[in-house]
């Protein structure tokens, strides 16, 4: 535990240490402090004196839209939930669109003048407009987030909006508006909805859809936390409420859903779900699902097939800390991070609990590499919220990038260490093949977002501007959605790929991709949701870091397609759209 | 937190011997002379005296009682508890002779004697607080907090300038994780005592809300006022953790263990930060010195235990987790492990029982809260319910 260890260059001593020891009732195992510089590409930095993420200001973005979460002094549970929002090329022009929640009108709260979502179309030079009127996605209540996918196969993508109240489905008219079709889909969840996401969970070829939920709540169900002496208050532990089981759509492919939550075995297990990702932890064509709780032992549920889950959370080493302790489970995502050709998990938390990395054992259990990683004592005091794996620098390696706050946002009157407001985190991946030891955390070299502090929620990742490198949409609780632009990931090569299914769900979630350009074969299981409350870019960039062409790539459709597609002579630095059997189309 | 599992109570609590003093008129002489060097405080001339009374004269209620107080000056408390015992035979119902028994067995470290004397001293004055606040103490020594909370909260109602009872309430508070509520009464102490033991308990307080920057602080002083302070190192220790000076926290440890090689809490945190740091054997080395110390403590146990798991000697994870749930039934995130363990060893029926266990362990918990009306913010549920450690044995 030398104190000489490599640090963080950071103004506030908080920040200032990367923790190698635990001494104070703290999780986890494993080798720590092993933030090694060890053989891999060095940290890319643009040229120009150009920050690597750098915020965009909303004079220049045109994105003005300011979270307001209602805070007041009843201290309600969802206030201090919000906001999300993510990237939905709407309009099919190919440029990322940007969708993004707030908090309406609810049972505690009727803001004057009203709140509303906001669709922003994007200019395709660096600006949006404010579209939302016209597309009819105003909302019309205490909105939290949203999942963007084709659910009927028309081309054009739909959305999901989870709200505090009731969540609702719009169908993209392809015309640049939207309607309500929550009624005619029967997927009007109510209640306390978070994250959800669309995958295809009978391989049948149509979006099913997935909705957490977290606990009973409502006006008249809020509690009093806090000194009962001076009436303070602070939020309340989601534990005081009642738990609930989340819920599971099928798609009947004529535009209605069958709630299958039940019979499917997702209902048997109630939880307080914040996130969720859809991938395949055993490799077997069904996806998955990874749920984050909070104060509840997180949920992995395996899909059997035949439309069975079985939750193995406990089973398979993640539901629980190393020490055996449930967490306030917040973001989730999942990537093959090591590319040893399993898909592994990562899960945030709040402060002291560390976040876990999930390495994937091959054998339905995971073992959390989090700490031999360096990741663990990084994050000791900080709470993450929105997480995503993403391959910043287009090196070809999977790096994380997360966003923070703790809940609580008095918290800091208590723990002197702990913050409502924290800044950003980047975690640069060696590429070094070694999963214990490949993550290096690089904010300190990101950029001064890296040193903003604000109460992070929502995160979502897409590359609004086409130049191949993935930038990153931060969405607050309580202040103004933040966009930021990857300067770096364009100094690398790169192809993009935009998957289209026709046999396979219309999203092409559940797809493989396999490049290989001279030394470097790489692979991307393409994953449904991750994060928190938040939608994704869904076309997939393959960095191929400075190496200039593509030997191949091969694209391994999902079922009920069996196709496996391979194609060659590929430009490099461009996007390109693949239809499952049509091949290359643009 | 770690810290507030060593006893919290320093001593503060030394009750001024209130035997009868008085002498009756027809005292023979020797007696007269014992309750005069008494009342000097000349307890080895009052045994002398008090010895040749009784040995020449019956036995008297006084004179037993004197010699007690007597003894207990000097330390004698065995000799003093026999003596307080022969003169509750002559008069069962003293309260003040209760209250003095109760104390010297204290000092002999039986609490549960004590706790009874203590109450039969209430049973003949209700109305007195001191006695009420030994029944506190001995309910604290006996890992009683909630009652030593209640008991010394009506002290502290009573006398709120009494500073023991703040002490004593303040520090039941900490063993309950309430710290919010320990840290003005043991400021309120430590205001008046100045004393080195106060500023450590006010730190571990500090601690339990993750002030670590305030803590440090304290425990600097009490430092600066005892540097033999029994602990005093372990808990600067994760002071410094906390305010992130970690080589300042492996060094304080160490120096707890050059004083004090036979510190539990210093041999085990170390133990514990070098297996969380990956030094397995240096882990063993302090973790073996720590279950030397404290054999079968069910927190070393669960070290063990996890580095067995880490290690993927399952079976030995299973021995340790079975033989810490035999203690400590109710101990969840055993049951987790012991799950995984078994899910591990494909052992699928004692998993899912496990988890059964486990889930039904949870719910209980939550329908606890729920009914309590705990309320509770997230960092306290935390500190409640998240310590590494089970409950001290």
């Amino acid at each position: 535990m030398p104190d000489n260890k490599p640090r963080r260059v950071r103004s506030r001593s908080r920040r200032q240490f990367l923790k190698t020891i635990s001494l104070a009732g703290l999780a986890g195992y494993g080798l720590s402090g092993r933030i090694l510089h060890l053989s891999g590409s060095p940290v890319p930095q643009p040229p120009d004196g150009l920050p690597v993420f750098q915020i965009i200001p909303s004079s220049s973005s045109r994105i003005n839209f300011i979270h307001e979460s209602g805070r007041s002094h009843e201290y309600y549970l969802p206030e201090t939930l919000g906001g999300g929002g993510g990237f939905i090329d709407y309009d099919n022009d190919g440029w990322m669109d940007i969708y993004l929640v707030n908090s309406g009108k609810c049972d505690f709260y009727n803001p004057n003048p009203p709140l509303r979502n906001a669709l922003y179309h994007n200019n395709r030079d660096g600006t949006f407009t404010d579209v939302t009127e016209r597309a009819g996605l105003a909302g019309d209540g205490y909105g939290m987030g949203v999942a963007v996918g084709d659910y009927d196969g028309d081309g054009w993508p739909d959305l999901y909006l989870t709200q505090y109240g009731r969540c609702h489905l719009f169908h993209n008219n392809g015309n640049g508006t939207f309607t309500d079709v929550t009624e005619k889909a029967g997927v009007g969840v109510t209640g306390l909805a978070a994250s959800a996401l669309w995958f295809d969970y009978d391989n049948d070829g149509h979006l099913d859809l997935f909705v957490c939920q977290s606990v009973q709540f409502s006006k008249s169900l809020n509690k009093f936390c806090g000194n009962p002496q001076t009436g303070e208050r602070y939020y309340c532990i989601p534990s005081v409420y009642n738990p609930m089981p989340s819920w599971l759509f099928h798609n009947n492919g004529d535009g209605t859903f069958t709630d299958v939550s039940q019979e499917s075995g997702i209902a048997s297990a109630k939880g307080i779900s914040w996130g969720v990702v859809a991938t395949d932890i055993n490799n077997d064509g069904l996806m998955d699902l990874f749920v984050s709780n909070d104060t509840v032992a997180n949920f992995l549920f395996l899909n059997r097939g035949n439309g069975n889950f079985e939750e193995i959370g406990l089973q398979s080493g993640v539901g629980y800390s190393a020490d055996g302790r449930a967490r306030s489970g917040m973001g989730v995502d999942s990537a093959d991070y090591d590319q040893d050709g399993w898909m592994d998990l990562f899960l945030t938390d709040v402060d002291e609990e560390m976040f876990s990395l999930y390495h994937n054992n091959h054998d339905e259990t995971f073992n959390d590499e989090s700490m031999s990683n360096g990741i663990a004592m990084t994050v000791r005091f900080m709470s993450g919220w929105g997480v995503k794996f993403l391959d910043y620098d287009n090196d070809g390696n999977v790096d994380i990038f997360i966003t923070a706050g703790h809940p609580d946002n008095k918290v800091s009157q208590r723990y002197s260490e702990v913050h409502f407001k924290e800044p950003p985190l980047l975690f640069r991946n060696l590429g070094n093949g070694d999963y214990r030891h490949c993550y290096v955390d690089v904010s300190a070299q990101s950029g001064p977002v890296f040193q903003e502090d604000f109460p992070g929620r929502g995160l979502a990742i897409g590359d609004y501007n086409n130049d191949g490198g993935l930038d990153v949409l931060l969405i607050p609780n309580q202040g103004a959605a933040m966009l930021l632009r990857n300067n770096v990931g364009k100094l690398n090569h790169w192809l993009g790929v935009h998957l289209k299914g026709k046999v396979a769900n219309p999203e092409a979630i559940g797809a493989t991709v396999t490049w290989k350009a001279g030394d470097l074969q790489r692979y991307v299981y393409k994953v449904s949701g991750g994060g928190y409350l938040s939608a994704h870019d869904p076309r997939l960039v393959l960095g191929i870091g400075p190496r200039t062409k593509f030997d191949w790539i091969e694209v391994k459709w999902p079922r009920p397609s069996t196709r496996v597609d391979r194609f060659t002579n590929l430009p490099v630095d461009r996007y390109l759209t693949i239809v499952e059997g049509e091949g290359i189309k643009s | 937190m770690k810290g507030n599992r060593r006893a919290v109570i320093p001593g503060l609590l030394l009750l001024t011997a209130t035997g009868a003093f008085g002498a009756g008129p027809k005292q023979p002489s020797e007696c007269v002379v014992a309750s005069e060097a008494l009342a000097q405080k000349q307890p080895r001339l009052a045994i002398i005296e008090y010895n040749k009374c009784l040995a020449l004269h019956p036995p008297t209620f006084e004179a037993l009682s004197n010699l007690g107080i007597a003894y207990a000056q000097l330390g004698k408390f065995p000799k003093a508890i026999q003596s307080y015992v022969q003169a509750l035979s002559l008069d069962p119902d003293n309260a003040t002779v209760h209250l003095n028994l109760g104390l010297a067995y204290l000092k002999t470290g039986h609490s549960k004697k004590a706790e009874q004397e203590f109450a039969r001293s209430l049973m003949s004055n209700p109305r007195d607080p001191k006695a009420l606040e030994l029944l506190a103490y001995a309910h604290f020594q006996m890992g009683d907090f909630a009652l030593a909370a209640y008991e010394a909260g009506l002290v502290h109602q009573a006398v709120p300038q009494d500073p023991s009872a703040a002490f004593l309430l303040g520090s039941s508070y900490l063993r309950l994780g309430m710290y919010h509520r320990a840290i003005p009464l043991i400021y309120y102490s430590v205001a008046h005592s100045k004393s080195p033991d106060a500023y450590m308990v006010l730190g571990e307080a500090f601690l339990g809300v993750k002030a670590y920057r305030q803590s440090l602080a304290v425990f600097q002083k009490a430092v600066s006022l005892n540097p033999n302070l029994p602990g005093i190192y372990a808990d600067l220790a994760l002071a410094d953790d906390g305010v992130g000076k970690l080589g300042k926290a492996k060094a304080a440890l160490k120096e707890q263990l050059a004083r004090d090689p036979n510190n539990f809490e210093a041999n085990y945190l170390l133990g514990r930060t070098d297996r969380l740091n990956g030094d397995d054997a240096e882990a063993l080395k302090y973790l073996n010195k720590a279950n030397q110390l404290r054999p079968g403590d069910a927190s070393v146990a669960y070290e063990y235990a996890v580095l067995a798991m880490r290690h993927q000697d399952y079976a030995k994870a299973e021995s340790i987790l079975r033989a810490i749930l035999q203690k400590l039934p109710g101990y969840t995130d055993a049951h987790v492990l012991l799950a995984e363990v078994y899910f591990r060893m494909h052992k699928t029926r004692e998993g899912m029982r496990e988890k059964a266990i486990v889930a039904a362990l949870k719910q209980a918990q939550h329908a606890r809260i729920v009914a309590e009306g705990k309320a509770v913010m997230r960092e306290a549920s935390k500190d409640s319910n998240a310590t590494p450690h089970p409950p001290d044995q």
